[in-house]
Parts: structure tokens; C-alpha cells; sequence
């Protein structure tokens, strides 16, 4: 009995707490919502985040208008209000939800895009899209700065329509539009905007013919920064000795990597653009070719990136596509590996369009994609200038290989990467060795020298770390990756070595 | 090399093999049942916008595949697939007014399995038998009654489904100031017409509206404010010049105009300046009404001679007139001396009245100045014996900017 009162006494008073908390909350809850709204802090819209997602090419075709003349900054902010809004219906139309439409549109284009949205929601179906360049025309300016009136030509972009989650279409676009917009909240908001032509899309640009010199040469890392050639470790010094060490073994060619993210994506490091050009300086030194592969440890592929990659290719190629060191452009390592999780539509889309922008960048240099077996080589044939495959599996196959590619096209084809493990350790007992290795090369100059093959072979260097990312933790596919060079860890040269020497 | 080998390209390029395989069986067999060239849409012509289905219908079909056939549509905010419907036993698609609303061009695509059979373009133009309204934009809404400054006007008219109309077509803009009315008739170019309205170089307001055929826009106002002011004079008005520290001094604008006689906005706001002959500086602020400024101050405790002017910040500016106060008083009377205790005064004014309460009254004695405030005509000053040990002292009395000098004895 006295135990069930102290009890009670205790829920009550818990109760009584409770209670209280709760209204102390609620009391808080009103407060904070009541603070909420018109902060002036947030007029000018400055708090608004500032990472891009989309950065398609803006080109100002015209800025002179009858109206007023526009200041850079407000050409900015127009520029990319518009591009916002380009980027936000493309999102609603991807994702049925009009999130960010009301910043960006007008009440009356805002129905536009609801009457569609609706429409596609009874279809059961949506649209993915992206645009990658603009070319805007200022057609008019008020006097007051509030109204501008934009016509923009040739939009090239791409589009993906879905129905009933099946892809049903993928279009290629290349139109014309006319926009009004008004400042309204801080915000150039899209008033009028109408399609006002439909243009071919443009044709691919011509193929670029290569030189007739047999290419020979070799996948290049420094030997103390495996996959990560830009890193901290870059020295002008160790590539001048390298370069030299490739040069004694009458290599006329290497292959280097850059890293998509660690060249920084949409924003190119200067530093790092720095370092590519005292690689091509020395290599030029050196009298090398350099093929330089792009997008390494790349694996979106969305259309939604689209306008990032091509900004961060837009700056790299820009950068150094006049230097006398560069030989190709190898636009993606292996990239029919990512058919399984990316989707083979994805990709293939994804690298038609990246090579179809290099070219537009650099029509000069060779562009080729670097995939990972002969058979894989088949493919976008007709959109590279040069076909590139690997091949790890046993020499006997390789000729009949090379021959079913040459026969399939009348461009260069170049076995882009090939060796074998010299490892030897625990996890390869019955495996390779430094004899194999120079058997394995011995082997394949007879045939190379038969079949006159452009070759680029794996690796010049043993190393003796080899990061997780790129042939995941397993001990014995990382040993293995480590032992596949012509000169061991401690700077010795491997049986390989000579095979290369006597070839 | 590196990103894990694995079985993955021998399985994609077996399955390859073996998708090639089957479908050398199967290809000969779909086109026994139908050609791509089979199917092929009507030439599909320009038409206007309107909020009826269009039909668009076949010229050649095969209704046993007609089930595989779409049409893709892409306007300009976006693009949908459209489904054959069977009509009367013939094959048509309709595109639904979300898109036959909205003028522009169409592009459209005929495909059957991921591949264009046919495609082209049409176009949807605006309804310009039926304007729907016509939208204004007038700005600057102020501007300056001068022959720089103007304001603009632009109209976009549209029809009832909100879509620009086409080029060259004539809309009246109309202007109206006073009693003058200004109607001009501009061509439409890029959907809008847009004029430049001068100001006009008196004050006032402008009203503006345009006309499309039977349909008017609403009214817009753009307030017309003078230019920058003139220089202007001051006068000042006192009942009389003594530095009595009491009387008030009133100062005064003439009336402010901009160079065409437009009259100041009320509210502009002027400072007078005042300067004394020790080189104290203040001012006092003030803003217009109907051009004119007023500003009061009170008269210095002590005879000097100020300069007044006034100044519109940075635009227009006054003369400079003196102001001369006189004393109020010769001599400071008796100084009194009782148990330590200093009194001055009374003190008499101009028509021997006592000084108002509040005047300034120092005394220095050895060094040390006391300062007080006069009431009734009077002040006194108590010296403490730990302060002002007992002695002769050399004091001076100031104020209403005379000074005398006295000696004393203290107990």
C-alpha cells in the first residue's frame, strides 16, 4: 500500500515534468516559426549555395541592345538565373516535383510547366535532360533593369524520355528559344520562353589521321606514386630520369592518367594543370609521346554531370592541346567495366558525347577510348580516331584478336595495355616469375614484329604499394598488380628488361 | 588494367555472341510481318494554337504492329510520348492541349523500338484573332523634370493562351501629361514594343496604357520630381540683437526651385551653418515645405558675430550673412563677500530687469574655477576653509563675456 503511493507520487510528478517539457517545447516551436520568414539577411538571395551542378557553355553572342546597357554584373546574374532555371525545369521534369520552380518562373510559365508535369504524371513517364551549351543574345534591356529579353540559338543538349519506366527515346537536340524574363524577389524569373527553331543536330567532325610511325611504348607511373602520378610526390626530376630510362629502351610513346577527381572536377587545379605541363615539357625533352588518358576513377556517367565533365575537359584540353608532347587523347580507361553498374545505354551516351566534344575542342590530336578487351573495341568504332584494347589473356589469342579489329576498321588500332606478373609470392605459388615475364615479352615481340601491332605495354615500374581502390584489398590481386614492371621495386632491372633491350 | 579484373567482359562478350546468335533467327522473322518503311505520318502543316486535340494521322500503318509505334513530341518546355489511338479503324495520335496551347515550334519523332522512323518539325503560331492581354512594364516609376532623364514603357501583348504574338504587328502606346495626350504606334518586334518616354521638364505625373485591337492594358504612373535645386538666399528675424541667451532667432530660405522654376520636393532637406567669431561651429536642420525651409535657434549668452549659410548637401547652397549680438550688460555688479560666501549679482539687463534664470556665472579663485547657474538675477559661490585656507586671493568673475578682477580676504 505505502509502495503503490510513492509510486503514484512518482507519475505524477514524472507526469507533471512531462507535461511541462512538452509546453515548454511547443511555447519554443511557436517562437522559432514566428522568427521565420522576411530576413532581410536573405533579400539578395547571397545565402543561396553556391556549388554548381550544371555549368553548361555560355557564350554572349550580343550584348549590345536598344534599351540600356548591361553591367558585367547583372549579365551574370541574368546568365545565371536563366541557367537555373534551365537546370531546375529539367529536374522537375526528371523528378515530377516542381521544387525551385516558384523562384524561377513566373505565375503564368509556372502553370506551363504544371499542365506538363501533370501530363507526364497521367503518361507515367519522364524526362532526363541536360543542355550543354547556350549562345545568348541580348535583345533588349529596360530602361529601369528589370526586363531583359534573351533570344539563345543553337541549345545543343540531350534528352531521355521514359515511359512506364522504359526508356523509350533518347533525342539529341539543337534549337533555338526566345525567353522574357522579369526581375521579380531578387530573382530574373523566366516569363515567356518558346521554342522558335529545331535545327539538325551537328554533325561529328572530321576524323583526324595519324601519323605512320608503329607506336611503341609504355603505361607510365613514377614508381613511388602508383595511380597518383600528380600527387605529392611529383618531381620534375624522377620524370626526367624515367623518361630517360624509356628512351634507352627505344620507346617512342607513353600513356599517363588523369585522375577526374583529383585534377578537381568541374574546377581543373591550376596546380595540378601545372604539373601535366612539366610532365609534357620533360617528355618533349625526352623527344615522347605522351597519350594522356582522361576521366580515371570516373564512374557517374548521368546526364545531370554532363555539363561538369565537359567544363573539366573543356579546361584540360584548352590547357595543353598545343603542346608538341601530346599524341592522343584517350577519353576513358576501360569504361565498358562500368556496363553492369552504370547501365551500357548510360555509358556508351555518356562517352559518344564526351568524344564528340573533345573533338569540337581539339580537332588536331587522335581521340581513342582505352576499353578492356578486343571485343569491347567494337564499340563507338566509327566516333574514335583510333581503336584501343587490352589484353591479359594468353599470347595465342592475341593475333587472331588484332586481326578482327583491323579487319573491322581502317583506323590505327593500338593494343593500348598487355604484360604479365612476375609475382611469385604465397598467393601465386604456381604463378608467375621474372623468367615467365621475359618469356612472356620474348613472345610477344615475334608476333608484334609479324603483325607490325602498335603496342603501349604494362608497366615500367614493380611497386610496392598499390592503392585499394584500384585492385580492391585482396592480397592477392594487389601483389599481383604490383609486379607487372620492367624494373623492380628496388630500381633493378627484371629478366623483362632485356627482353625489351634484345627485341 | 587496374580496376578489377574480373569475369565480368568474358560473360558480356559471351552473352554478346550468343544475343547475336539468337537474333540472326529472329530479325528475318519481324520483317516478315512488317517493314520499318511501312509505317509514315501526314505531312504535319503549321497551324495556330488552340485548346482542341490535334489530330495528326497516318499515311501508311500496319495495324497488326501499330501497337509498337510511338510518336515523341517535344515542345518547349518539354517532350512526351504519344500512344496511336484507334479512330474509326484507322490509326491517329492526338496531342493534348498542354502542348497545342502554347505557340512555338514542335519538333516530333516517329519511333518503333528505340529508332526514328521519321521525324520533322511544325510549327503552332498564336491566336491573333484573340488577344488575351496585354502586359505593361513601365520604369523608372520616377524620374527628373529635366531633358536627360526619361522612363520607358514596354508592352508585351499575348493572346488568351498567354503566347507572344508574331513580329509586325502594330500596338498603340499612349501617353498622356496635362492636358497633352501622345499615342505612338509601334511595330511589335520579338513578341513586345517598348518607348522611351523624355521627361517632360515640369512636374507632375505621366500616365501610360497601350492598345492591341479592342484590348487595352492597365493604367501605369511614373511620378515626374524637379531637377537639383538652385542656390537660394537666407534672411534672419530676431525681435532684437542682444546676447540675452534667451530670445529666439529665427532663420529663413527663400523659396527653393530647380533651374526651370519647379519647386522643391517637400521634405528636402536644408542645414544652416552657424559660426561664431571663436570658431565654434554647429548647425541646425530643417526640411522644406512648399520650397521654403525655417529654422529657429536661441541667442548666444555672449556679444559675438556669427555667420549663417545654408546648404542642400552636395547640390545647392545659400550667401553668407553676419549676425551681430550686442551685451546685455557693462559691468558685472557688486561682488559681496559673507562668512566665506561669494555672491554676484543681481544681474540687470538691457531695460534693468533681472537676467533670466540659467545664466553662466565662473569664479576662479587660486587656480580653482567654480561655475553656476544664475537664479533670480543672482549666484554665490561658497569657498571652504580646507579648500581656501585663510588670506588675501586675486578672484575673477566672468560672464555674459565681461570679466573682472577682485581681491579678497578670507578668514
Amino acid at each position: 500500500m505505502k509502495n503503490n503511493k510513492r509510486l503514484y507520487r512518482i507519475l505524477i510528478l514524472a507526469g507533471f515534468i512531462l507535461i511541462n517539457v512538452g509546453i515548454l517545447f511547443g511555447i519554443g516551436q511557436v517562437i522559432a516559426y514566428l522568427n521565420t520568414g522576411a530576413d532581410r539577411s536573405k533579400m539578395l538571395h547571397l545565402d543561396v549555395e553556391q556549388e554548381r551542378h550544371y555549368s553548361p557553355e555560355v557564350a554572349w553572342v550580343v550584348l549590345e541592345n536598344p534599351g540600356r546597357p548591361i553591367e558585367a554584373a547583372n549579365r551574370k546574374k541574368i546568365e545565371r538565373d536563366y541557367l537555373d532555371a534551365w537546370y531546375i525545369k529539367n529536374t522537375a521534369l526528371y523528378t515530377g516535383d516542381d521544387a525551385g520552380v516558384f523562384n524561377h518562373f513566373t505565375e503564368n510559365a509556372r502553370a506551363k510547366i504544371g499542365a506538363l508535369l501533370a501530363q507526364q504524371k497521367k503518361d507515367n513517364a519522364y524526362v532526363e535532360s541536360t543542355t550543354l551549351s547556350h549562345h545568348l543574345t541580348l535583345e533588349f534591356y529596360s530602361a529601369d533593369g528589370t526586363l531583359a529579353v534573351l533570344t539563345d540559338k543553337n541549345v545543343l543538349g540531350v534528352e531521355r524520355i521514359f515511359q512506364n519506366e522504359r526508356f523509350m527515346y533518347e533525342r539529341r537536340f539543337n534549337e533555338d528559344y526566345k525567353i522574357i524574363l522579369l526581375l521579380e524577389d531578387g530573382f530574373w524569373k523566366v516569363r515567356h520562353f518558346e521554342k522558335t527553331g529545331v535545327h539538325k543536330s551537328a554533325p561529328l567532325i572530321a576524323e583526324v589521321s595519324i601519323h605512320d610511325e608503329l607506336l611503341e611504348g609504355i603505361n607510365y607511373y613514377p614508381q613511388e606514386s602508383p595511380w597518383d602520378t600528380f600527387g605529392e610526390n611529383f618531381k620534375a626530376t624522377v620524370l626526367k630520369e624515367d623518361f630517360k630510362t624509356i628512351k634507352d629502351l627505344k620507346l617512342n610513346t607513353i600513356r599517363v592518367f588523369i585522375g577526374y577527381e583529383d585534377f578537381g572536377k568541374a574546377q581543373v587545379s591550376e596546380e595540378k594543370l601545372d604539373k601535366l605541363e612539366l610532365l609534357l615539357n620533360e617528355a618533349e625533352k625526352a623527344n615522347l609521346k605522351v597519350m594522356i588518358t582522361l576521366f580515371d576513377f570516373y564512374g557517374d556517367y548521368r546526364l545531370q554531370d554532363w555539363t561538369l565533365t565537359n567544363k573539366h575537359l573543356n579546361t584540360i584540353v584548352s590547357r595543353v592541346k598545343n603542346h608538341p608532347a601530346l599524341f592522343a587523347w584517350d577519353l576513358k580507361n576501360e569504361p565498358n567495366l562500368d556496363f553492369d553498374t552504370r547501365g551500357e545505354r548510360e555509358v556508351l551516351a555518356w562517352l559518344d558525347q564526351s568524344v564528340h566534344y573533345l573533338k569540337q575542342l581539339d580537332s588536331l590530336h587522335p581521340v581513342t577510348i582505352g576499353w578492356s578487351s578486343p571485343e569491347a573495341a567494337l564499340q563507338l568504332i566509327d566516333k574514335v580516331d583510333m581503336i584501343s584494347y587490352h589484353y591479359y589473356q594468353d599470347l595465342d589469342g592475341l593475333s587472331t584478336a588484332h586481326a578482327m579489329l583491323t579487319s573491322a576498321t581502317e583506323k590505327p588500332v593500338v593494343l593500348q595495355e598487355f604484360g604479365i606478373s612476375s609475382y611469385s609470392g604465397i598467393w601465386n605459388a604456381f604463378g608467375g616469375s621474372e623468367e615467365n615475364q621475359y618469356e612472356y615479352y620474348r613472345e610477344f615481340f615475334k608476333i608484334q614484329k609479324r603483325d607490325s601491332i602498335n603496342y603501349l605495354s604494362w608497366t615500367l615500374f614493380d611497386f610496392g604499394e598499390i592503392p585499394s581502390r584500384v585492385a580492391g584489398k585482396l592480397p592477392w590481386r594487389k601483389n599481383k598488380q604490383a609486379y607487372f614492371g620492367l624494373i623492380d621495386v628496388h630500381g633493378g632491372e627484371n629478366n623483362a628488361y632485356q627482353a625489351f633491350k634484345d627485341r | 588494367m587496374y580496376h578489377r579484373k574480373n569475369i565480368a567482359p568474358f560473360l558480356i562478350s559471351t552473352l554478346a555472341v550468343i544475343s547475336v546468335f539468337m537474333l540472326s533467327f529472329y530479325i528475318p522473322k519481324a520483317q516478315n510481318k512488317t517493314s520499318v518503311g511501312s509505317f509514315k505520318i501526314s505531312e504535319v502543316q503549321d497551324r495556330t494554337v488552340s485548346v482542341e486535340e490535334q489530330i495528326i494521322t497516318f499515311e501508311t500503318y500496319d495495324l497488326k504492329t501499330i501497337h509498337t509505334i510511338r510518336l515523341v513530341i517535344s515542345g518547349t518546355y518539354g517532350s512526351i510520348v504519344l500512344i496511336p489511338k484507334i479512330k474509326n479503324g484507322q490509326p491517329i495520335f492526338s496531342i493534348p492541349p498542354t502542348f497545342t496551347k502554347y505557340a512555338g515550334s514542335i519538333a516530333f519523332y516517329l519511333i518503333q523500338h528505340e529508332k526514328v522512323l521519321q521525324d520533322g518539325v511544325f510549327n503552332l503560331l498564336p491566336k491573333t484573332t484573340e488577344i488575351g492581354l496585354i502586359e505593361n512594364y513601365l520604369g523608372p516609376r520616377s524620374i527628373v523634370a529635366n531633358d536627360r532623364d526619361h522612363t520607358m514603357l514596354v508592352s508585351i501583348p499575348t493572346d488568351i493562351y498567354d503566347n507572344l504574338l508574331p513580329d509586325s504587328m502594330n500596338i498603340e502606346i499612349k501617353t498622356q501629361f496635362k492636358n497633352t495626350i501622345t499615342i505612338s504606334t509601334k511595330e511589335l518586334t520579338s513578341g513586345f514594343a517598348w518607348k522611351r518616354i523624355p521627361a517632360p521638364l515640369v512636374t507632375g505625373r505621366i500616365s501610360t496604357g497601350s492598345t492591341l485591337g479592342d484590348v487595352s492594358s492597365k493604367e501605369l504612373v511614373a511620378d515626374i520630381f524637379p531637377d537639383v535645386a538652385q542656390d537660394f538666399s537666407i534672411s534672419v528675424n530676431s525681435n532684437h540683437s542682444y546676447a540675452d541667451g534667451n530670445e529666439i532667432i529665427s532663420l529663413q530660405t527663400t523659396q527653393i526651385k530647380d533651374k526651370r522654376g519647379n519647386i522643391m520636393t517637400d521634405g528636402t532637406l536644408v542645414s544652416f551653418m552657424m559660426t561664431d567669431e571663436t570658431g565654434a561651429y554647429w548647425q541646425t536642420n530643417t526640411t522644406t515645405v512648399n520650397g521654403f525651409a525655417f529654422a529657429k535657434t536661441l541667442h548666444p549668452q555672449t556679444p559675438t558675430t556669427w555667420k549663417i549659410s545654408a546648404t542642400i548637401s552636395g547640390i545647392a547652397s545659400s550667401q553668407e550673412i553676419n549676425q551681430t549680438f550686442v551685451s546685455i550688460l557693462d559691468t558685472i555688479p557688486v561682488m559681496t563677500l559673507q562668512n566665506r560666501q561669494v555672491l554676484v549679482g543681481p544681474l540687470t539687463s538691457y531695460l534693468g530687469q533681472l537676467v533670466q534664470d540659467g545664466i553662466i556665472v565662473s569664479f576662479q579663485i587660486d587656480g580653482a574655477t567654480y561655475t553656476k547657474l544664475t537664479t533670480n538675477g543672482k549666484v554665490s559661490f561658497d569657498v571652504k576653509q580646507e579648500d581656501h585656507p585663510k588670506g588675501n586671493y586675486n578672484v575673477i568673475i566672468q560672464t555674459l563675456g565681461l570679466e573682472t578682477t577682485q581681491n579678497i580676504s578670507l578668514d
